[in-house]
């Protein structure tokens, strides 16, 4: 699975190899939009990482030649001018996400990897997290390595948790996904199904808990230790 | 007390109107003048020839005694009732002849002067104002004076009347011209001011000074240009080096980005795990730092479209829900509620979004351990964030907007810049934050405009 890295500072450019590396993808890279937009052209890439301050032509040019002649590679557009005005036009001209310098390395391997399973290029075996796994191909819940049996809806809550783990699941978004298997829930539906849950996971001694972000949603953290 | 200026028409018309006072009364004065000279003139030509008349009636008879012989006409000047009478005295002052209505006449005779020349004369005498001639007269060897006098009051007189009446309908026409005088003035005046007026009016502003503000110098008066063209001059002046400093800030913190984003990525390669978290941190910290320098410079710089209808609490939600991790991550916990549904407010989402940000971490950074942190939306438009720390003490209270502010200038986690730009983002929505702190419940609320429902 090959990266493209369209950077023109040296050090950083090879501060992302090895970064890349480590993490198992092999790149190129290449200094100016030019040389980019001829690289594109006669290789396939899984992801470009785009450097928007290039010194022959603004980054966002390179995405929207790209997306003129149809190559959908996912790009990540990497910017010093993280405004929120550039961030808007540069999602508007095709970057399929946006990173502002400085970032952390693991927020972009996560995004890298976010757009390798959105574009379909790298289908997840399981998701794991804490000592709870979760395979969306199979719907199988272990939790420990001891495979867990949880009714559909509450599944379904789960699966969107561990989706989103360490981050907020709002609770609209929950009710959506239970109202979209059954429209005889009460109101309080999501109380009940992450009740549920909780004492599953209380039952089987996962090492992950779910914090309820009061009037916003639910998050799935791993237990303080 | 502060004396308000006055303005520049006011003070023109109120000396102008003093002018015009004072032109009235001198042009009043100067009439009433000519025609008192006047009038006086033909009086006097009257009584002298009255007097003369009286002269011409006076002889010595053959006894060498005097006599008045009167023909009809002076008889009838100075018959009962008329307004004229008259004295014949000697040198000592007797009275040798005097006229019939004599005995109206109640002016002492020693107040009547004799001189060697005709001398003409005003007298008072209880209520009788009275004009008089004392004419010398050599009857032979014999000096006499003639004395006529004239009853002012007398009706027959009518000089006065003439006077006042003249005065009256002068006044009554002249009056109305300088008042119409005043007035075209007013105009004049207004024509003239107006270039001036409208240049002040280009420097009122609702609020905050735009870099663009320039003078409306065009049609000013030649008095006022350079004036004018001075202070435009130091306004582009003040502008440049404005946007000088603001280009600078942006540029550096641009400039910084990539250096910062290289040493976050080499840090990765340090081996001591303690260490490699610390730079970690250190490092994100300048990282944060350089992008609220950035948002700042962008608050500055782009004008805020705050026109637009959003939805409070969905972008509150949102916030919240993308913050929430990072305030568990501290040990706290956080909770959002709503008085409504939904609050619809007039205004410029990811702004709100970043203040609420920068709220919340603010929270995060003072609260108490393992306390809860409240965001609120009220049905008003109200954002609050509420925290239990130890609170901003009054003194801080307005201070901790400012930029690079810390109450403790050592102490390394904060930017200093979170608030600063809390206060802009509201300032960009035309209103403030409040703050209310005492130890243990601190709360700031923005105040949003509300689009009512309908």
């Amino acid at each position: 699975m090959r990266i493209l890295i369209v950077e023109d500072h040296a050090e950083l450019v090879m501060m992302l190899v090895r970064l890349l590396d480590t993490a198992g993808y092999a790149s190129d890279c290449t200094t100016t939009a030019e040389d980019a937009l001829l690289v594109l052209s006669y290789t396939r890439y899984a992801v470009v990482i785009l450097d928007l301050g290039l010194p022959d032509a603004d980054g966002l040019s390179v995405v929207r030649k790209m997306r003129a002649r149809d190559d959908r590679t996912p790009v990540i557009a990497l910017t010093a001018r993280a405004s929120v005005a550039h961030r808007v036009t540069g999602l508007e001209a095709g970057a399929d996400d946006y990173l502002a310098k400085p970032f952390a390395p693991e927020e972009l391997l996560a995004r890298i990897q976010a757009l390798l399973r959105r574009s379909g290029t790298i289908v997840d075996r399981t998701i794991d997290y804490g000592n709870v796994s979760f395979d969306p191909a199979t719907r199988e819940v272990a939790i420990g390595g001891v495979p867990t049996v949880l009714s559909a809806r509450e599944l379904e809550v789960l699966a969107a948790l561990i989706r989103r783990s360490s981050r907020v699941v709002t609770k609209a978004h929950l009710e959506q996904l239970l109202f979209g298997l059954a429209d005889d829930l009460g109101s309080n539906a999501v109380e009940v199904y992450i009740h549920r849950l909780r004492r599953r996971l209380t039952l089987a001694d996962a090492d992950v808990e779910i914090v309820t972000v009061r009037g916003v949603g639910y998050m799935l953290v791993e237990r303080a230790p | 007390m502060k004396r308000q200026p006055r303005s520049l028409m006011a003070q023109i018309l109120r000396w102008h109107a003093v002018a015009v006072l004072i032109t009235a009364i001198a042009v009043a004065g100067s009439v009433y003048l000519f025609l008192d000279t006047t009038a006086a003139r033909i009086q006097q030509q009257t009584l002298h020839v009255h007097a003369q008349a009286l002269r011409q009636a006076l002889s010595h008879d053959g006894t060498g005694r005097l006599r008045l012989t009167q023909d009809s006409t002076s008889a009838a000047v100075f018959s009962p009732g008329a307004g004229f009478s008259f004295r014949i005295l000697d040198r000592s002052g007797t009275v040798l002849f005097q006229s019939q209505s004599q005995s109206k006449m109640v002016l002492p005779t020693a107040n009547i002067p004799l001189e060697d020349e005709e001398s003409f004369f005003r007298r008072q005498s209880r209520r009788t104002f009275y004009a008089g001639t004392s004419y010398p007269a050599r009857i032979g060897n014999e000096r006499v004076w003639i004395a006529v006098l004239q009853n002012l009051t007398h009706p027959d007189y009518i000089l006065d009347d003439l006077l006042a009446q003249f005065l009256l309908y002068g006044m009554a026409i002249v009056a109305p011209l300088l008042l119409l005088l005043l007035a075209i003035d007013v105009l004049i005046i207004r024509r003239a001011v107006l270039p001036v007026r409208r240049a002040s009016a280009s420097l009122e502003i609702a609020e905050g000074v735009p870099l663009d503000l320039r003078l409306h110098d065009e049609r000013l008066p030649a008095e006022v240009r350079p004036l004018a063209l001075a202070v435009n001059a130091m306004l582009e002046r003040l502008a440049s080096s404005y946007r000088m400093q603001r280009d600078f800030t942006a540029d550096a913190a641009h400039e910084l980005r990539t250096p910062i984003a290289v040493a976050r990525l080499r840090v990765e390669g340090v081996d001591d795990p303690g260490l490699r978290g610390q730079l970690r941190s250190d490092l994100d910290m300048l990282g944060r730092i350089v992008e609220q320098l950035l948002e700042i410079a962008e608050l500055e710089t782009v004008g805020l479209d705050t026109a637009a209808s959003v939805d409070l609490v969905r972008i509150v939600t949102d916030g919240v829900a993308s913050i929430a991790p990072l305030a568990f991550r501290a040990g706290k916990s956080i909770a959002f509620s709503s008085e409504a549904d939904k609050v619809v407010i007039a205004g410029h989402a990811a702004w709100i979004a970043k203040a609420l940000g920068c709220l919340i971490e603010n929270a995060v950074t003072h609260s108490g351990e393992g306390h809860e942190i409240e965001v609120t939306v009220g049905a008003d438009g109200t954002l609050a964030v509420c925290d239990d720390g130890s609170g901003v003490p009054e003194q801080d209270q307005a201070a901790i907007f400012r930029r690079f502010w810390k109450r403790n200038r050592s102490a390394g986690r904060s930017s200093g810049l979170g608030l600063a730009i809390v206060a802009q983002v509201a300032e960009a929505h035309q209103t403030t934050v409040t703050l209310t702190s005492r130890p243990g419940r601190t709360r700031f609320a923005i105040a949003f405009r509300l689009i009512p429902a309908r």
